[in-house]
């Protein structure tokens, strides 16, 4: 998850996104990736607690160097996809678990990156809330075009994708295709 | 457009540390207070005391005779005595004389104006049956009552021939008119007033009313208020038993004339004229302009060496900031590795963590501003003087708030910058 989503430089073989070579790449060219390409989804949500569900959406515009005023309607855009307009003023610590998560995935929306990469996405929630974040991930899939990295424990979500790579100790122990419809 | 950002995120993370915030600002608070109360009292003092001298003539020297300091001696064996000023008793051949004054025209003549020779007569109550004022009697010279541009209310001033004859004629300001004639000046006029000075009465007849101008220094009430009696300069010296010399006197430059100079000129004219053979005095002069620049000299140096006082207080200040803010980056990881991952260069990331800093002690810096402000505006009230700011200790306060924020702000805000994301997120 490291390596894919550009935090570390691989020191075997090599990792070409969009056609940078990402170990010989500079941080700063990075740092770009991430902003650019790549939306993160944390197990643990990584809100920052001090400012606004709103202002944390905004946080990755803020850093592409995005104006005020586009970036609040793009926020607020991305915020409703997720179901969460009610809440825009809310700060993390007055939102559940669930209501968190639909944050951080509009944060990794406003970019309008290729991939969002979502480590555990529903590991810390009920199955229920656990179920709707899944949903909102098949309909960034369908209907957005998205490619979605979902790093889990789960069998079973799992079987909701379409190609499932098995990882045991850092190797790839198997590949095959999910029960999703391509 | 980040600048400001990270400025409003800085302000909400001291909103939400308030405690913290304030201890962590207090030694830049106290070090800001001090220099602007400092300098503020020092600005208002020096303003008023430059003033205050001005009015009294910033061009006048005073020429006085004063002891001779010996040399340092070395006796035979090695031993240094100090030079001691001796302390022997003016006698005649000491005092500066008319001759010497009358050469010094001449030699001075482009560059005096005016001699201002005056001579106490003692000070004390004139009396007239059971009415009393309070008065100071001043033998003085023409040139003397010239500059002292008194206001005439009734009466003539003293003439040339009063003091040729040395007359025992006085003005007299409205206040001594006041109490002893109930206000009528011209009743004054031509009558003759009694001075009881140490246990003798003088009897003087009055020529003159003058207006007294009341320059805000006096204590005492009004009634009692301490006003000069002038007395041609002669028949005060006749009075005193004095010789014919002075020990102080005045001279008026003329316009244009640089007075620090002259003192120079006139201490080495005198010296070496009149004083070479004389073992134990001197002439020394001294000009108000000297005194003035000597008295804000002797101010600034207080206020530099306080002002390096509160700049070690200064200095602790910034490290409390910048040990906050390395308790604050450490506290943070995860939202450094948060930031990362959604984009921020490790640019940004500094930027940030300095804009805090810079925000903790500018904020410091302005509480410091105001308390520095309201400690001076009460100790210069509690002094007298009139309360006037120094802007430029503003601006250097609010100049060196950031500064310490960047000098001290940077180190724990590139540890922020430079911190693994990986690592960073995985903080617990």
């Amino acid at each position: 998850m490291n390596i894919i989503g550009v935090l570390d430089r691989p020191t075997e073989g090599e990792y070409i996104l969009d056609g940078v070579d990402v170990a010989k790449a500079k941080d700063r060219e990075l740092s770009g990736i991430r902003n650019q390409k790549i939306g993160f989804v944390f197990q643990t949500y990584n809100l920052i607690s001090r400012t606004s569900a709103l202002r944390n959406v905004e946080l990755p515009m803020m850093y592409a160097g995005v104006g005020k005023k586009e970036r609040q309607e793009r926020a607020k855009h991305y915020l409703e996809m997720v179901g969460m307009q009610d809440r825009m003023t809310h700060k993390p610590d007055e939102l559940s678990g669930g209501q968190k998560q639909r944050v951080s995935i509009a944060r990794a929306m406003t970019n309008n990156p290729s991939i969002i990469l979502a480590d555990e996405p529903t590991g810390a929630l009920d199955s229920k809330t656990g179920r709707r974040i899944m949903d909102i991930f098949h309909r960034l899939n369908q209907e957005e075009g998205k490619t979605i990295v979902l790093i889990t424990h789960s069998n079973e979500l799992a079987e909701e994708t379409q190609r499932i790579v098995t990882l045991k100790d850092g190797e790839i122990i198997g590949e095959r295709k999910g029960s999703a419809v391509c | 457009m980040l600048i400001g950002e990270n400025i409003l995120l800085a302000l909400s993370g001291l909103l939400a540390n308030k405690m913290r915030a304030l201890l962590t600002m207090l030694g830049i608070i106290i070090g800001i207070a001090s220099v602007i109360a400092i300098m503020s009292v020092g600005n208002s003092i020096s303003t008023s005391v430059t003033s205050s001298m001005e009015d009294m003539g910033v061009n006048n020297i005073t020429l006085g005779v004063s002891q001779k300091s010996t040399e340092d001696t070395v006796t035979s064996d090695g031993r240094v005595f100090a030079g001691v000023s001796r302390g022997s008793e003016m006698s005649d051949e000491d005092y500066i004389t008319d001759e010497m004054l009358d050469a010094m025209k001449e030699e001075f003549s482009d560059s005096t104006a005016s001699i201002l020779l005056s001579e106490s007569a003692g000070s004390g109550t004139a009396e007239d049956g059971d009415l009393t004022a309070n008065v100071s009697i001043t033998g003085v010279n023409s040139d003397y009552l010239e500059y002292e541009e008194l206001t005439l209310l009734a009466g003539r001033t003293l003439t040339d021939r009063d003091q040729e004859n040395a007359k025992k004629v006085v003005l007299v300001s409205d206040r001594v008119a006041d109490n002893l004639f109930g206000g009528d000046y011209n009743a004054a006029i031509g009558s003759e007033i009694n001075i009881y000075v140490s246990n003798r009465y003088y009897t003087y007849a009055v020529v003159g009313v003058y207006e007294y101008d009341d320059s805000g220094f006096s204590t005492e009430s009004e009634e009692d208020v301490t006003t000069t009696v002038y007395l041609p300069l002669e028949a005060a010296r006749e009075q005193n038993h004095s010789s014919t010399g002075y020990s102080q006197l005045t001279i008026v430059t003329a316009a244009g004339v640089d007075s620090t100079a002259l003192c120079d000129e006139l201490e080495t004219w005198f010296n070496n004229n009149y004083y070479r053979s004389n073992d134990s005095f001197e002439v020394t002069a001294s000009s108000m302009e000297s005194m003035v620049s000597s008295m804000t000299d002797m101010l600034s140096t207080i206020s530099i060496a306080i002002s390096v006082i509160a700049g070690i207080s200064l200095l602790v200040g910034g490290i409390g900031v910048m040990n906050i803010m390395l308790v604050s980056i450490t506290e943070r990881t995860r939202e450094i590795g948060t930031r990362k991952a959604l984009g921020a260069t490790n640019g940004s990331i500094r930027l940030q963590f300095i804009m805090e800093s810079i925000v903790i002690c500018l904020t410091g810096g302005f509480i410091g501003i105001i308390l520095g402000l309201i400690l001076a505006a009460a100790a210069t009230n509690l002094l007298g003087y009139v309360a006037s700011p120094s802007v430029g200790g503003i601006i250097f306060s609010v100049t060196f708030s950031i500064l310490i924020g960047v000098f001290f702000g940077y180190y724990p805000a590139n540890k922020a910058a430079k911190m693994n994301p990986i690592e960073a997120l995985r903080y617990e």
